[in-house]
């Protein structure tokens, strides 16, 4: 059970406009990818959401890393999250009126870990972004905002990264390119990783996708 | 990474709207300092000046311009009055009266006033001399320990007094030279800034204008002997001086009438302290008033400007604070986050208030010699300012507080989605 460093059954998500979404169950080891692919508009986004602890389900069971979360208290699950999880969204958004690194340290410090500048700065040298360190975010190129993002998921060591359509806005290269670091650096943080796509250009990465309709 | 560094650079970001903000606040802020020290200094100023001193005796007149005369030394005399009109009251035994300090007014040095008065002014108001002595004779000064630093005067200056409280360049100089012989201790009062000399003194001056005139027709001065006392003030009953200041035994029915009793039945007016006093703060207080409105009124918009400020920075912030969010950042911290950018902007705000009111006041205060007539000076601090601050930082909190609540609504994943 404890190798599972994700488990959701019988989730489901109810809108006030009266749609009602069912989601597939998903069992995910540690260390391990998955996609979720699937058309727009068919709920990968919600379910991407609802297991980062950003909406709750209707119904169902969420479990991450161990500890059920449906009834957690909202500051408990703020906690939870700061710890053990690390989103990408879709759009980069940092804090403007920090510089590239403040960005990271700040994430540190919100998330509850300890403040370790010399990891942030390896990071951003492992990503090649270490010429940005004292840069505003709003001063980086498309690509490198994408890595940053990045970055900023894995720089609280959290034990599963979620990424929101992470190849959607970039070219073939860079979307390959992203998707490759994500790859990579998961496996080397042993973080596990859910991203949710509907660029059939990822699939080729994934040995695990969950197709949703 | 502190989350102080992260308020700190937030409120720079936009720096113009930031400064605009503190700039309302530091105006109004400021404004209320200024009218604060103030109306605190003024009300102290005219309590001190005239503490002790229940009645004015002197010529009809104003009875508001005799208390600006004989007290704070601000206004020119009502006249003069025959010490033969006065006598009873200046006389040691009077069953009523404590103390009758006798003045003549009217002659200045360089625009600074020369009160002539008897050794009992120092004795009832408790100065002695810093450097030198009291005047024991004619042509003999004493000079306050400001205006003596101010106008450079030593013992042994002598000077030479004008007719009239302004300098009219020589025009109406005596002929007549005085000698200082005396600095006072610095009383932080109106003394500070008088000279003082013989009652006699001045009747010798006025006389030795005369004679001057006269020369020709009669060679021979007149020299006055000094009057020192009240005693000895009595023996010239045909002469005249300006005013008795007046302090009683006690107060009883007779002393609440004796004022109302000279005024009806003599040619001497009497002159009631307090109650002209609290005539002329009701004048200065409904100017002060007004200015207190306009202050309170521009603390109000520089409220609203805050609030507005603080509403469009979280509306423009708002996937940054969904970010921060989906950190771990809790509802709380964000919005403890927003109270604090408030409280910082309130906090400059303050202190450039507190530094602006306090070195204006200070400037007015030297350039337009505000300590010297009315009291008033910049360095000087009040626990009242604190309780400014405490407000202040209050209405920085009142004013986060409609944004903040907003932010605790926040729905992170509707705004993520809106991006």
């Amino acid at each position: 059970m404890i190798d599972q460093i994700l488990i959701t059954k019988n989730l489901s998500k109810k809108f006030e406009d009266g749609r009602h979404l069912h989601f597939p169950d998903i069992e995910l080891e540690k260390s391990k990818s998955l996609l979720i692919h699937g058309p727009s508009g068919c709920g990968k986004t919600t379910l991407l959401h609802i297991v980062g602890t950003l909406i709750r389900a209707s119904s169902g069971t969420l479990c991450i890393h161990g500890q059920h979360l449906e009834k957690l208290e909202a500051r408990k699950l703020d906690q939870f999250r700061g710890k053990n999880i690390g989103i990408c969204l879709q759009k980069p958004v940092f804090i403007r009126s920090l510089t590239v690194l403040d960005n990271l340290l700040i994430t540190q410090k919100l998330s509850g870990t300890a403040i370790d500048k010399s990891y942030c700065i390896s990071l951003l040298a492992q990503l090649g972004l270490s010429h940005t360190s004292h840069q505003f975010t709003h001063h980086l190129s498309q690509g490198e905002q994408q890595r940053l993002v990045f970055i900023r998921a894995l720089i609280h060591k959290p034990a599963l990264i979620l990424a929101d359509e992470p190849s959607s806005s970039l070219d073939d290269h860079n979307a390959e390119r992203i998707i490759e670091l994500m790859q990579e650096h998961t496996s080397i943080h042993r973080a596990s990783l859910i991203v949710v796509s509907h660029d059939a250009r990822v699939k080729k990465y994934f040995n695990h996708t969950l197709q949703m309709l | 990474m502190r989350v102080l560094h992260l308020v700190w650079r937030n409120i720079w970001y936009k720096p113009l709207r930031s400064i605009f903000n503190i700039l309302l606040i530091s105006i109004s802020v400021a404004l209320i300092i200024i009218l604060l020290l103030i109306n605190k200094q003024f009300g102290n100023h005219l309590g001190k000046e005239s503490e002790g001193i229940d009645l004015i005796l002197c010529a009809k007149g104003s009875p508001l311009q005799s208390v600006l005369c004989n007290i704070f030394q601000i206004d020119a005399p009502t006249g003069n009055i025959p010490i033969d009109q006065v006598k009873v009251f200046l006389n040691p035994s009077h069953p009523l009266i404590q103390k009758a300090i006798p003045f003549a007014l009217g002659d200045s040095y360089r625009n600074n006033r020369i009160v002539g008065t008897t050794l009992d002014y120092f004795e009832w108001k408790k100065i002695d001399c810093q450097e030198g002595k009291l005047f024991s004779k004619n042509s003999e000064l004493v000079i306050g320990a400001e205006l003596a630093h101010k106008e450079n005067i030593s013992i042994g200056s002598v000077l030479t007094s004008n007719h009239g409280l302004i300098d009219l360049e020589g025009e109406m100089t005596h002929q007549h030279e005085l000698t200082v012989i005396g600095i006072l201790k610095k009383q932080n009062s109106i003394d500070d800034h008088l000279i003082f000399s013989p009652i006699s003194t001045y009747w010798e001056a006025h006389e030795s204008d005369h004679d001057h005139k006269d020369l020709d027709s009669d060679s021979s001065l007149h020299h006055q002997h000094s009057v020192l006392t009240n005693e000895e003030l009595l023996l010239y009953p045909d002469h005249e001086i300006t005013s008795v200041l007046i302090q009683f035994k006690g107060t009883n029915v007779q002393t609440l009438n004796f004022g109302r009793k000279i005024n009806e039945n003599s040619k001497i007016m009497a002159v009631n302290p307090p109650i002209e006093i609290s005539r002329l703060y009701e004048l200065t207080h409904s100017a002060s008033n007004l200015l207190f409105w306009i202050a309170i009124i521009l603390g109000i918009m520089s409220l609203f400007a805050l609030i507005i400020n603080l509403i469009q920075t979280m509306e423009e912030r708002k996937f940054e604070l969904a970010i921060m969010r989906i950190s771990g950042a809790s509802r709380l911290l964000i919005f403890i986050i927003l109270i604090l950018e408030a409280l910082f902007i309130c906090l400059i705000g303050f202190i450039i208030a507190f530094t602006l009111g306090h070195g204006i006041l200070h400037i007015a205060s030297t350039f337009f010699n505000l300590g010297n007539q009315y009291g008033i000076f910049g360095l000087v601090f009040y626990n009242d300012e604190f309780l400014l601050l405490i407000l202040v930082l209050l209405c920085g909190v009142i004013s986060a507080f409609i944004p903040g609540v907003r932010v605790f609504r926040q729905d992170i994943a509707e705004t993520i989605k809106r991006n």
